[in-house]
């Protein structure tokens, strides 16, 4: 039972959303495909088709909305992962392989780089043993882990209330942002219960996601110094540990309530933000002394559309997190597009800033709309 | 206005709770304006940054996020969208890396070295934190409220039961079964809501609990098990089998009660 039930972790938090992850890598650079990127990718498609789903179920279906949300979201990620396999043979006949498995070139790096990565790969462990190993009191679990159990009980949403079991009208103020939702179907589809996935599994998830993101700014950042990457990693995770300096910041919420919305908002989402600005707007070569040059070959190639849908998609997955960040991305979006329109003297970047926002756009409106 | 604006530096000074690391992030960040040459990277490492950091402060922006947000609060999470960790950790390494290409790979290393240093001595161990405690089972539960569960749960096919526990616990309850449903939740306990609750407020006496006024209020209201606080902590007015409990077992010191005279009210109302 227990094996069924971790080959069922395995199937639904890693082997689905790697599939569609694939969906989009043929429209994005050659050289940034990569296992970490299809997955990041993957968690961005895979929730924003569970908001699609589950909004309309909570809105419009009356009784057991969380069976009609199951099973429409099965069927949604059956094909979605059919089109990522499909997408994946494609572009591999077509000698433009969906991912790259990137060689191990433990031969190419020096003892220092070789010491940096093991250093960075046990603070890794470190948290991944705490996580699991430590519980972490929040007061907030006391809605938000119960909530997804909640649904996975009772098979209706945001119609009980979380901490006594009274039943109510529609929770408008949580019935957006809906992980806890996602929550409940993976718990329903590997038999796991809810809250060991959300205090002992799913650490195991954003914690790695997270550094992926981390790793591939890092990667972006040092380009032309790859051996100075491992000390990059090594810092970020430092920071990550001894970032508990109030309950307030995103580092603390990171590792002490890692399965919260919130959490998932602050330490993956607003990264994954920060790092498609890099990529898409940094992606041009570019000389020491800041002269420009022609775009690099994959971007001329429209290669970077698929960078863009991404945002569109981390926008999409703020709202499945915590309404308040769909906000708050808006406003990082929009400063990073003022200051990268004055430094390309290009007024078409916030143009592109504003489409990219439009879901936070929609997502507002039906919050307020809800709210009146 | 400036009353806004001096509530926004409150809420930074707590964000960054006394220690340096904010500093830290700032020296990278002057670093950063010096050494960094690539436009677009001085465009999202520098003045993104630095003009949300002016739009925290700014009042304008405070009012409409309350506004929208309909919370003060939360204000702190604008905070968030400085990438105050990439920030600190490139300036740190670019650094580092000069230095190791013009000063020698020592300097380059004691760069770094020292950067490490001053952020482990800088912030604060997040596993040290009060919040943090040993797990006891794969649910990161108190085992005692998993087996005081265990005790009252209605089995498969049977109804929802009303439950009451004390405050320490009631946290904890319905993250393992919804099934249980209590008299009172983690709403009426945080004491900054301020929310009162009758039942609560019996079973939140500093020192005696009135068992019977506590089941006149627990049997109008359908409750079948009340959980008493831990022995050590609270005493009762009277002996709760004096009003016909019946007491199902002691679970770390939580004495488990079923009431009979409450489910044979349900019985007769509900059939």
């Amino acid at each position: 039972m227990i094996i069924l039930r971790i080959l069922g972790l395995i199937l639904w938090l890693c082997a689905v959303p790697f599939c569609i992850g694939l969906i989009p890598m043929p429209w994005i650079p050659k050289e940034k495909r990569n296992i970490g990127v299809v997955l990041v990718a993957g968690y961005l498609i895979m929730l924003s088709l569970c908001w699609l789903v589950t909004v309309p179920c909570i809105l419009l279906v009356k009784y057991d909305s969380f069976l009609a949300m199951a099973r429409l979201f099965t069927i949604v990620l059956g094909v979605a992962v059919a089109l990522g396999i499909g997408v994946y043979v494609r572009s591999y006949k077509k000698g433009n392989p969906a991912v790259r498995i990137p060689a191990l070139r433990l031969g190419a790096m020096g003892w220092e780089e070789r010491v940096g990565w093991l250093i960075f790969f046990a603070l890794i462990f470190w948290q991944l043993y705490k996580s699991f190993t430590l519980a972490s009191f929040d007061g907030d679990d006391a809605e938000y882990v119960a909530q997804s159990l909640i649904t996975w009980q009772s098979n209706t949403m945001y119609l009980i209330k979380p901490y006594t079991g009274g039943t109510t009208s529609l929770d408008i103020r949580h019935s957006l942002a809906i992980l806890p939702v996602w929550v409940a179907y993976i718990g329903r589809m590997s038999g796991v219960h809810t809250t060991i996935l959300n205090h002992s599994v799913l650490p195991f998830v954003w914690i790695p996601l997270t550094y992926i993101v981390f790793y591939e700014i890092g990667r972006h950042l040092q380009k032309d110094k790859k051996e100075h990457l491992p000390f990059f990693m090594i810092i970020m995770a430092l920071l990550q540990i001894f970032g508990n300096v109030s309950i307030f910041t995103n580092e603390t919420f990171f590792l002490t309530r890692t399965w919260q919305g919130k959490a998932v908002a602050a330490s993956f989402v607003i990264p994954v933000t920060i790092w498609l600005l890099l990529w898409i707007f940094d992606g041009k070569e570019e000389g020491e002394n800041g002269n420009r040059k022609r775009p690099g070959k994959s971007m001329q190639s429209g290669q970077g559309a698929g960078l863009w849908v991404l945002l569109v998609l981390a926008n999409m997955a703020a709202g499945v997190c915590t309404s308040m960040v769909v906000f708050l991305n808006v406003v990082l979006i929009g400063a990073a597009a003022f200051w990268l329109m004055i430094a390309e003297r290009k007024f078409s970047i916030l143009v592109k800033a504003g489409l990219v926002c439009i879901p936070n756009g929609i997502y507002m409106i039906l919050y307020l709309f809800l709210h009146a | 206005m400036y009353g806004i604006f001096m509530e926004s530096v409150v809420i930074f000074k707590n964000y960054m709770g006394g220690r340096y690391l904010a500093v830290l992030f700032l020296l990278a960040l002057v670093y950063l304006l010096v050494a960094e040459k690539n436009r677009k990277r001085r465009a999202l490492f520098l003045y993104m940054p630095l003009s949300l950091l002016l739009l925290f402060f700014f009042p304008i922006f405070r009012k409409v996020f309350v506004r929208l947000m309909g919370d003060g609060d939360t204000y702190y999470r604008v905070l968030w969208l400085i990438p105050m960790g990439i920030i600190t950790a490139y300036g740190a390494i670019k650094l580092a890396g000069q230095l190791y290409e013009k000063k020698g790979a020592w300097a380059g290393r004691m760069a770094f070295a020292a950067a490490a240093v001053l952020v482990i001595a800088g912030g604060k161990y997040v596993y040290g934190s009060q919040y943090m405690s040993k797990a006891e089972n794969m649910y990161h539960l108190p085992q005692h409220v998993i087996d005081i569960c265990d005790l009252i749960a209605p089995k498969e096919g049977e109804p929802r039961v009303w439950a009451v526990f004390p405050t320490d616990l009631v946290y904890f309850v319905r993250q393992y079964d919804t099934n249980i449903q209590l008299l009172y939740g983690r709403e009426m306990v945080e004491p900054k809501w301020q929310y009162a609750e009758p039942v609560h407020t019996i079973m939140n006496h500093p020192t005696t609990i009135d068992i019977e006024e506590l089941l006149k209020l627990t049997r109008e209201r359908y409750c079948t098990y009340i959980v008493l606080p831990n022995v050590k902590d609270k005493g009762v007015s009277e002996a709760p089998e004096n009003f016909g409990l019946e007491l199902i077992d002691t679970v770390s010191g939580y004495p488990v009660y079923y009431d009979p005279v409450a489910a044979a009210i349900i019985e007769e109302t509900f059939g």
